[in-house]
């Protein structure tokens, strides 16, 4: 009776465990560590990729400015090549500082294991070129549930 | 004479009877003594039996009693790992506490406290600082601009250089406004910078900027 009961007691207290744990991320990376892995038992939830908003300020001889935008590319995916600027090859955008909603959509949900990386560049396809400076992700890790 | 011998004689069979009669009764009530003996013998046999088993499930109870207080701790002790995993997990699961402040060029600096994670939903500013007017006579709005400043101490914004971090507010092209939420954890700081203008010609912009988002325990 006893073992019953407290076999009880430990069922309902692991129904009642009604969520999986995750835990908040937020990565920072620039072009030499833009790779990442997807630990095992866990899922990332990326809620945001960004960068910065200016990629290079054209002063024309006119007096007028423009200016170029910062991009992120999906580089690799699982080591699928998507993208490789200098061979105009463009795969999934995740980041446009002029246009931000001409990304794919987010939340990007990745499984565990899931290995992939990043490229970010300043310009437009057909004319880019590395991006210097740093980017950011932030994300939820959250442990997968047997 | 014969009557008289008769009597003699009487007198000397009548006790030797009445002897051989009692002894036979007693005889008797020994053997069913002795047998209440045995029968109660073997009672205390039966009782000491009896107890020796009950004095033996005592002990078998009092080891179990044992195992079971032992086994009852054990769970507990799984019962308040669970009822924390519960209350991180509650904790995680939890929308936290929105919040709004007041941010300026003059106020810019914020840090996630330790043990908690923001999630920052959204910079709010003015549409425009003021209209300038073209040749032609046309106004045309000032646009304002926030850029982050830093994070975590890694310059991002200096306009002298002509660097421009990530952009999280844009009154008139929110286009180009990183998307949000962001997410940040316990410690990680940052700041902001407030302009107004054309990209090429920014001055600071003195108003303020409303920064909404939510905060929760790890």
């Amino acid at each position: 009776m006893l073992r019953k009961s407290l076999l009880f007691g430990i069922l309902f207290l692991q129904f009642a465990v009604f969520g999986q744990q995750k835990t908040a991320k937020f990565i920072q990376f620039n072009n030499f560590s833009a790779s990442f892995e997807v630990p095992e038992g866990k899922t990332w939830i990326i809620h945001s990729i960004f960068s910065g908003a200016v990629g290079e300020l054209i002063k024309h001889t006119d007096g007028t400015t423009s200016t170029l935008p910062v991009r992120i590319f999906i580089k690799t995916l699982n080591g699928d090549i998507k993208t490789d600027y200098q061979g105009d090859r463009f795969g999934p955008q995740v980041y446009q500082s002029d246009n931000t909603a001409a990304t794919i959509a987010y939340p990007i949900t990745l499984p565990s294991g899931t290995k992939f990386s990043l490229v970010i560049v300043t310009g437009n396809p057909g004319s880019c070129k590395a991006y210097n400076g740093s980017a950011y992700m932030s994300l939820y890790e959250v442990t997968n549930q047997d | 004479m014969t009557l008289f011998r008769l009597y003699i004689i009487g007198l000397f069979l009548f006790p030797s009877l009445t002897f051989s009669q009692s002894k036979k009764e007693l005889e008797s009530k020994v053997q069913q003594q002795e047998k209440s003996i045995d029968s109660l013998k073997k009672a205390i046999a039966n009782f000491e039996n009896i107890i020796e088993n009950r004095d033996r499930s005592i002990k078998i109870m009092r080891v179990d009693m044992e195992k079971y207080k032992e086994i009852i701790r054990e769970k507990n002790e799984v019962i308040g790992q669970q009822r924390n995993q519960i209350a991180v997990l509650k904790a995680q699961q939890a929308t936290g506490s929105a919040k709004i402040l007041a941010l300026s060029n003059s106020r810019s600096k914020l840090k996630v406290s330790p043990g908690m994670v923001w999630t920052i939903n959204q910079f709010i500013t003015d549409y425009t600082s003021e209209f300038t007017t073209d040749s032609l006579g046309n106004k045309h709005p000032e646009e304002i601009h926030v850029f982050l400043k830093s994070i975590n101490g890694e310059q991002l914004t200096d306009i002298t250089n002509n660097q421009f971090g990530p952009k999280v507010f844009s009154s008139l092209h929110p286009e180009q406004v990183i998307p949000f939420p962001i997410i940040l954890t316990e410690n990680t700081s940052f700041s902001i910078a407030v302009y107004s203008g054309t990209i090429d010609a920014l001055i600071p912009y003195d108003g303020n900027v409303f920064f909404s988002y939510t905060e929760k325990q790890l």
